[in-house]
């Protein structure tokens, strides 16, 4: 039995949003239930359609993919998945987004088999995307001028600690669980306990805050 | 005194009005020569004394004014004096001005390094016959011809050899001093002009604007039209079994896209290549005059901008106003970007202010919790540098609850020249 996943396109242009569909659709477990052609559209299409997960262009023309990816997350419980869509790789903009909410980003010039791959992975939300991209982004972006901070005031257990470092080197919670010889469930909860402490939407923003903490060394 | 002489720079110095010395001792080879033929032409003393006085100033301002020197004394200044120019690295004379001032270096460095030259051949001359005084037979020696010291035999005979060691660390402290006064009026005579410095910013700037532009051009048109050129054959690949007729829409598309982005990227390479003329493509770079067109812009994105301006602004020099427009535009971009909040509840303050002190730019405006970037980004970055070359300064940060960014550019130093 496969279980479905169902997308929504965002994007100004409408020969990405046809092409993304075409290689969406042609995946028997996934399927585009709806398409956006500005951020401002988004919030109504998401509502009807009830997506897993939101393909989201980052520039657009009125509303951009980091207001929009804001808009979603905030006004809907629960939230689908958000993944950010780029042309360029060093985009300032996706960094934004990830802050934002959004669990992971593609470039357009992904090969459609990797970008089939992303959909499932950020559905399934059991690892994180591309963590090699996330942590050379966080680098990048990160703002270097204040002190870490480290993560103490959360008071995560020294469990959860060594599971978000985990995390944070792209694991997977099967992956976790074999490293720390737990069971996959006990994981599960770990991540869901430390996700919650840290106030965190998924893996990806746990991430950030980890390395932007200065819990996760950047170098 | 004695710092001076353990210091490095004094002897680099020294170094430097020797090269002085050298080129006087050229040059008295030669007018000697010339003053000769002079006195055998035989004519009235008056002309005389005027054809030689041409002779002796005429061979350093000729040379002094080859478009060559000053490139030579830029690197020699620049290494022996420890100067540096911001004309980086000090090019050779384009313009008569540049010569004129070059010749006046040229002859303050002959004039210096003749003087300096002097004085340290005749102390380290005497200096050393004196040093080896206590060695020599008691009775009459010559330091040189007519002058003679006595040798006594016994210890104060000493007060020789210390008068030249003294002597000696003398002519080092002197030629420091002279040095550092070089070091000084390096900068003003044979370094640019303010003028020509503004000449060098706006082209600095105007080729930074155009890269910048390029940029954004490749990425939205090439990058754009090859992503959706790369989207369209995957989506084709995948479905031309099931949907030929999409995998027909999309080879149409693609070769559309693929068409215009290579107009596109003929038009960029153009640009590109025609880079005699930096900026010469583009509009003319606004300046404050344009300010109210830009706010007004602003505005109607329904943020309340509030402006405050004092002083005349049309006054400024054409780069400063360049660089303020800049900033503005910067500031207010940044503020829509990083407010996290509908532009209708967005208030910008902006003042001004131009006074005897310079031009003053603050802008504040309200950012969100969460993205309140205390890095700042690329553009804070780009407005440092630009801001340094005009000697101004930058502060950025939070203050209260507003983000403000202040700039203060320097105008006395810019307006004139």
């Amino acid at each position: 039995m496969t279980v479905q996943i169902s997308v929504v396109v965002v994007d100004d242009e409408p020969l990405i949003r046809s092409g993304l569909r075409a290689i969406i659709d042609a995946e028997p477990d996934l399927s585009v239930v709806g398409e956006a052609g500005d951020g401002a559209e988004v919030l109504p299409v998401v509502r009807r359609t009830r997506p897993d997960v939101v393909l989201m262009d980052v520039r657009m023309p009125a509303v951009d993919g980091i207001q929009a990816t804001r808009l979603l997350l905030d006004g809907l419980d629960p939230a689908p998945r958000v993944l950010v869509v780029t042309t360029f790789e060093n985009d300032d903009y996706v960094y934004d987004a990830l802050r934002a909410g959004a669990s992971g980003f593609l470039l357009k010039r992904t090969p459609p088999d990797d970008i089939i791959a992303a959909i499932r992975t950020v559905a399934g939300s059991e690892s994180l995307l591309f963590p090699e991209a996330i942590r050379s982004l966080a680098l990048a972006h990160a703002p270097t001028d204040q002190q870490p901070s480290g993560l103490e005031q959360y008071q995560l257990t020294d469990r959860e600690q060594e599971v978000l470092r985990l995390m944070a080197r792209g694991l997977s919670n099967a992956e976790i669980a074999a490293e720390l010889i737990l069971g996959v469930q006990t994981i599960k909860t770990h991540v869901a306990n430390l996700l919650a402490k840290l106030g965190a939407r998924d893996r990806t923003q746990a991430v950030i805050l980890a390395y932007e903490s200065g819990f996760v060394p950047l170098h | 005194m004695a710092n001076v002489l353990v210091r490095g720079s004094t002897y680099l110095r020294w170094v430097y009005l020797l090269l002085g010395a050298a080129l006087v001792l050229a040059f008295i080879l030669v007018d000697s020569a010339l003053v000769s033929l002079v006195q055998e032409l035989g004519l009235p003393v008056v002309l005389t004394g005027i054809l030689i006085a041409v002779v002796v100033v005429a061979p350093p301002v000729v040379l002094g004014g080859l478009p060559a020197v000053r490139e030579v004394e830029g690197i020699a200044v620049e290494s022996l004096l420890g100067v540096r120019f911001d004309e980086q690295p000090l090019g050779p004379a384009r313009t008569w001005a540049q010569r004129r001032r070059t010749t006046t270096w040229f002859c303050l460095h002959l004039v210096a390094g003749g003087f300096v030259g002097v004085i340290s051949t005749f102390v380290f001359g005497v200096g050393a016959v004196l040093l080896a005084a206590p060695f020599r037979s008691p009775g009459s020696h010559e330091v040189v011809p007519g002058i003679d010291y006595q040798v006594r035999g016994n210890w104060t005979d000493l007060w020789m050899p210390l008068a030249s060691i003294v002597a000696i660390a003398l002519v080092f402290v002197l030629s420091a001093a002279i040095g550092a006064l070089l070091a000084y009026t390096a900068p003003r005579v044979l370094g640019p002009t303010p003028a020509e410095r503004i000449e060098l910013l706006e082209r600095r700037t105007a080729t930074l604007a155009e890269r910048n532009r390029l940029a954004r051009e490749l990425h939205d048109s090439v990058g754009h039209a090859l992503s959706l050129v790369t989207i369209q054959a995957a989506a084709a690949r995948r479905v031309l079994a099931t949907d030929p007729a999409f995998a027909e829409t999309a080879l149409a598309a693609m070769e559309t896209s693929a068409r215009a982005a290579l107009a596109d990227l003929d038009h960029v390479l153009g640009l590109l290549r025609d880079d005699r003329r930096p900026g010469s493509q583009t509009a003319p770079q606004a300046t404050l005059g344009n300010l109210t067109r830009l706010v007004e812009a602003t505005r109607a994105g329904g943020i309340s901008v509030e402006v405050k301006r004092t002083g005349d602004l049309d006054e400024l020099p054409a780069a400063v106003s360049r660089e303020a427009y800049r900033i503005v535009q910067e500031g207010l971009t940044n503020a829509i970007r990083h407010a996290g909040r509908p532009a209708d509840e967005l208030t910008v303050d902006l003042s001004i202010n131009l006074d005897k002190t310079g031009l003053l730019l603050e802008l504040t405006n309200p950012v969100s919790g969460t993205s309140d970037h205390s890095g700042g980004g690329r553009g804070l970055a780009g407005i440092r540098e630009r801001v340094a070359v005009l000697r101004g300064t930058v502060e950025a940060g939070l203050v209260a609850d507003r983000w403000r960014l202040a700039v203060t550019l320097p105008v006395a130093v810019t307006t004139k020249g």
